[in-house]
C-alpha cells in the first residue's frame, strides 16, 4: 500500500508554453557534474540534473572472473543501472527489476562505441550507475555521468557520450523531460551521442510521435546533448583546476 | 604540409578524451590518436608539446605492464613452478620458479609476501612474466606500502629522480617505487612514515600544479620539525 | 564469485602495522590507538527521495541511509507497535570486492546489528506508530519505516558509519498524518508533517584487537590484520544496547577494557549525531 499516490495535473503545459515546472520548451534543467567523489573507484562521477542525483563508477581494466566470459580480443564493458531503495516516492525494493536490467544493458551500449576496448584483451571494464534520487531523465543523466566516470578512470576514448531527453506534451516537443511530463505526457524519447563525432548511440522512444515530430526531437536532443557535452568537459578539468586554486589561495594569504 | 599545422591549446593544458588538441601531421606519443587530420586527447590529462612530437600526459588510468619495467607485487598464488604476482594491473604477473640445480633460488616466497621485480616480457592478453634476478630485485622483508595513482609515479620519482631525492633526504627513509604505483618505504619512526605517506599523497594530488617539489618540501619540513619536537 | 586473491592480506603490512601499534602505539595513518578518523555526518542533503536522509563520511568510507515510510499492517504478534525494517547494501561501487548479488551474510550482519541498536535503545519509538481505525482496533494500521543504507565508499569501519548514518537518518526524518476513516480508509496529508519520534541515540564503537592493543575505528587494512573486533553500541541514556563480536577472540579484562572505550568513545560519536541534526533543522 502506497500513502505517495499522486494525482495527474489539471495540465502539463499552459497555453503560452510554460511547462508545469515553469520551464519553456526548449528549457533544460539545471545539471551540475562533480568528478571524483569516490576513493575506491578507480574513476567516479556525481550528477545532479532537475531532481535527479546520481553516482557512476568505474572499476578496471581488471581481470575478468570467470574467465570464460573474457573476449581474447578485447575488454568486455560491462554496465549495472541500479535504483536505491529510497530513490522513489514509494520505496524501490532493492535489488535488479526487468527495467533495470533493460536500462543496464542500453547504458552500456551507448557508452561502448566510446571506448577504445581492444587495449585492454581479456579484462573486463565495470561501469556502476547507482540512482540516489530519481527524477525523470535517469537513464539519460546516468550515461552523461558515466562516460565522465570512464574518463576519470583513464580509460581511453574517441570522446565523451553526452544525452538528453525530448518528450511530447500535446503538440508541444519539450526537451529534458520533467517528472510530471514523463508520468503523463505522451511520448518520450532519449538520446545520447557522441558530440565529437556526431554519431548517435542510445535511441530510444516511447509513446507516439508523427515522423516529422520525431525528427525535429531527435534534432532537440542533439543540440541539448552539446551543452551537455560542455558541461561535462568543464566538469572533468575542473576537478584539476579547484586544485590549482586552492593552492593559489594558500600561497597568497 | 607543415604550414597548416597548428596545436590549439598551451602546452600543458588540461585536455579531456575527444578533444582535438592539433591539426596536421604530428608525430604522435601516448594518450592521443589521429582522426583524419585531427590529433585528438584519448585520456584526460597534460598537453606534452615536444617539438614534433604530441601526446597527452596521462592524470588518471592504471597501470600498463610494459618490458623493463621494475613494479611491486603481492604474491598471491603459488603452482609447482611458479608464483602468481598481483602487480596492480589488470593481469597479474607470472613469476617462474627456478629449478636448475645449480642456480638456488632466491630465497623461497610466501603467500601475501611483497617483491620487487622486472617485467621481462608482455603482451596484452597474456600474464606479463616476471624476473627477479638483478641488483635491488627480490622479496621486501621490512618496511610498509603505500598506494599512488599509477600515472602520477613519475611525478613522484621527479625530473632525474629529483623528488625521491628529495624525500629520501628529508625523511631519512629508505623509499623504492614501483612502476605500478606501489611504494616501498621504509622509515626508523612510524610517526615519519605517516608524514612521508602524506607527502606523497600531496604529490599526487597536486602533480598537474607547478611548483610541486617546493610545495612538497616545505609541507615535509614544517610536519617533520613538528614531530621531531613532539618526541 | 569473488576472485581470491583479494582476500591475500599483504604480510609487510601485517607485520608493519602490528610492530608501531606493539611498540610506538601508533597507527599506520599516524593515529593513535583511541582516535576516530575525520567524521561527517550531512543530514537531509537533498541526496534521496527518503523522508529522511544521512551522508556519512568516516575517513575515506561513505555510507548514505534513507528513509522511506510506507502504511501497512501491524505484526500479528504486536498489533499496536509500527514496524521498523533495516536493510543495509555494500554496492558493488564501493570497493573492488563487492559483487553484485543481494546482499551477503557481512551485509546482513551489518543492518541486523544496526537495527538492533536501534530496536534496543527503543530509538524509534514505535509505540506512536499507529494509525488507529476509528472503531475497531483489530483493522488498525500502522507506519512502516524503511531505513535503507548504502554502502558508498568502503574503507573498514562499516559498522560505526551505518549506525551513525541509521540513527541521523531516523531523527531527522518526517512522516505525513495519516487517519483513517470508518470505512478502513486511509487519508494521508502529505503537507502536514511531523518528525518521526524518537527517544534515543544509540550510536555503535567498534574495537580491532591487534596484538593486545585495541584501538577504535579500524580502516580497511587494519580490520584485515586484526586478531579480533567487537561492535559495541551504546545510546546517550549510557545504556549498552547492542554487542557484536566480529570473529576473533578477546579474553575477559580486554572486553571489560572494550566496554569502557566503547562507553567513553560513543560521547564523541553523539554530540556528532547531535550536530548533525541541529544543522539540518537550522537548514530546514
Amino acid at each position: 500500500m502506497s500513502i505517495f499516490i499522486e494525482k495527474p495535473p489539471e495540465k502539463l503545459i499552459d497555453e503560452d508554453g510554460t511547462r508545469i515546472d515553469g520551464r519553456k520548451p526548449d528549457e533544460m534543467r539545471p545539471v551540475r557534474i562533480e568528478v571524483g567523489i569516490l576513493e575506491n573507484a578507480d574513476g567516479s562521477a556525481y550528477i545532479e540534473w532537475g531532481g535527479n542525483r546520481i553516482l557512476a563508477a568505474v572499476y578496471g581494466p581488471r581481470e575478468l572472473h570467470p574467465k570464460h566470459l573474457a573476449q581474447p580480443d578485447k575488454a568486455v564493458l560491462r554496465c549495472r543501472y541500479n535504483m536505491a531503495p529510497f530513490s522513489t516516492s514509494t520505496r524501490k525494493k532493492p535489488g535488479p527489476d526487468r527495467r533495470s536490467i533493460e536500462l543496464s544493458k542500453v547504458i552500456r551500449e551507448a557508452l561502448e562505441p566510446s571506448l577504445f576496448l581492444h587495449e585492454f584483451p581479456g579484462t573486463t571494464i565495470d561501469v556502476f550507475v547507482e540512482v540516489l534520487r530519481s527524477d525523470a531523465g535517469t537513464r539519460v543523466a546516468g550515461t552523461t555521468a558515466a562516460s565522465v566516470a570512464l574518463a576519470d578512470a583513464g580509460i581511453p576514448m574517441r570522446g565523451l557520450v553526452s544525452a538528453c531527453t525530448v518528450g511530447r506534451v500535446g503538440d508541444v516537443l519539450v526537451l529534458d523531460v520533467g517528472h510530471e511530463e514523463d508520468q503523463w505526457g505522451d511520448a518520450d524519447l532519449a538520446l545520447s551521442m557522441l558530440v565529437d563525432y556526431n554519431e548517435i548511440t542510445l535511441l530510444q522512444m516511447d509513446g507516439t510521435l508523427t515522423p516529422q515530430q520525431l525528427k525535429q526531437a531527435i534534432g532537440m536532443a542533439m543540440d541539448a546533448c552539446k551543452k551537455i557535452h560542455e558541461l561535462q568537459k568543464q566538469a572533468i578539468r575542473e576537478k584539476y583546476l579547484k586544485i590549482v586554486r586552492e593552492i593559489a589561495g594558500e600561497t597568497s594569504t | 604540409m607543415p604550414s597548416s599545422r597548428k596545436i590549439l591549446f598551451e602546452n600543458r593544458s588540461i585536455v579531456v578524451p575527444g578533444e582535438v588538441v592539433a591539426i596536421g601531421n604530428y608525430k604522435l606519443s601516448t594518450g592521443v590518436f589521429r582522426e583524419r587530420d585531427a590529433v585528438k586527447a584519448s585520456k584526460v590529462g597534460l598537453l606534452d608539446v615536444k617539438g614534433d612530437k604530441i601526446g597527452v600526459i596521462p592524470l588518471e588510468g592504471s597501470y600498463i605492464p610494459s618490458v623493463g619495467d621494475e613494479v611491486i607485487g603481492k604474491v598471491i598464488d603459488e603452482g609447482v613452478n611458479m608464483y602468481l604476482v598481483e602487480i596492480k594491473a589488470p593481469y597479474n604477473g607470472v613469476l617462474l620458479k627456478k629449478i636448475q640445480p645449480d642456480k638456488p633460488t632466491k630465497g623461497e616466497l610466501r603467500i601475501g609476501e611483497t617483491v620487487m621485480a622486472k617485467i621481462i616480457r608482455f603482451d596484452r592478453g597474456a600474464n606479463p612474466l616476471l624476473s627477479i634476478d638483478g641488483p635491488g630485485l627480490g622479496p621486501l622483508r621490512k618496511g610498509m606500502i603505500l598506494e599512488v595513482e599509477p600515472s602520477k609515479v613519475p611525478r613522484i620519482i621527479g625530473k632525474k629522480g629529483s623528488m625521491i631525492k628529495m624525500l629520501k633526504e628529508l625523511t631519512g627513509c629508505d623509499i623504492r617505487v614501483g612502476r605500478n604505483g606501489l611504494v616501498w618505504v621504509s622509515c626508523k619512526d612510524p610517526r615519519i612514515l605517516a608524514v612521508l605517506a602524506k607527502a606523497i599523497r600531496k604529490i599526487e594530488l597536486e602533480s598537474h600544479v607547478s611548483g610541486l617539489s617546493d610545495r612538497v618540501k616545505a609541507m615535509l619540513e614544517e610536519e617533520l620539525t613538528k614531530v621531531r619536537e613532539g618526541s | 564469485m569473488r576472485p581470491a586473491h583479494r582476500r591475500v592480506i599483504s604480510l609487510l603490512k601485517k607485520e608493519y602495522i602490528k610492530t608501531i601499534i606493539k611498540e610506538d602505539k601508533i597507527r599506520e595513518d599516524g593515529r593513535h590507538p583511541l582516535d576516530y578518523r575525520k567524521i561527517e555526518i550531512k543530514a537531509r542533503g537533498g541526496f534521496t527521495k527518503g523522508e529522511g536522509e544521512a551522508w556519512v563520511r568516516l575517513g575515506r568510507t561513505q555510507v548514505l541511509a534513507g528513509v522511506k515510510i510506507d502504511v501497512g499492517d501491524p505484526y500479528p504478534d504486536s498489533p499496536d507497535t509500527g514496524v521498523l525494517i533495516t536493510h543495509e547494501e555494500p554496492l558493488p561501487l564501493a570497493s573492488p570486492t563487492f559483487e553484485p548479488g543481494p546482499p551477503d551474510e557481512n551485509a546482513i550482519e551489518l543492518a541486523r546489528v544496526v537495527d538492533r541498536g536501534i530496536r534496543s535503545a527503543e530509538a524509534v519509538d514505535l509505540k506512536q506508530l499507529v494509525i488507529p481505525h476509528p472503531t475497531d482496533p483489530g483493522r488498525n494500521k500502522v507506519y512502516l519505516i524503511f531505513l535503507d543504507i548504502h554502502i558508498l565508499d568502503h574503507d573498514g569501519n562499516l559498522q560505526d558509519a551505518s549506525a551513525l548514518a541509521g540513527i541521523a537518518a531516523l531523527m531527522t526524518t518526517v512522516i505525513p498524518e495519516v487517519k483513517m476513516t470508518e470505512d478502513g480508509k486511509l487519508e494521508a496529508n502529505l503537507e502536514k508533517l511531523k518528525p518521526l519520534p524518537t527517544k534515543a541515540i544509540p550510536v555503535s564503537v567498534t574495537i580491532a584487537k591487534i596484538g593486545d592493543t585495541l584501538i577504535v575505528d579500524p580502516n580497511l587494512t587494519e580490520e584485515e590484520v586484526a586478531d579480533s573486533r567487537i561492535t559495541i553500541t551504546v545510546d546517550d541514556h549510557n545504556r549498552v544496547c547492542a554487542i557484536q563480536m566480529l570473529g576473533g577472540s578477546f579474553t575477559p579484562a580486554e572486553l571489560e577494557l572494550a566496554i569502557d572505550i566503547a562507553t567513553v568513545k560513543s560521547r564523541e560519536l553523539i554530540e556528532k549525531v547531535k550536530a548533525a541534526v541541529k544543522e539540518a533543522e537550522a537548514n530546514a
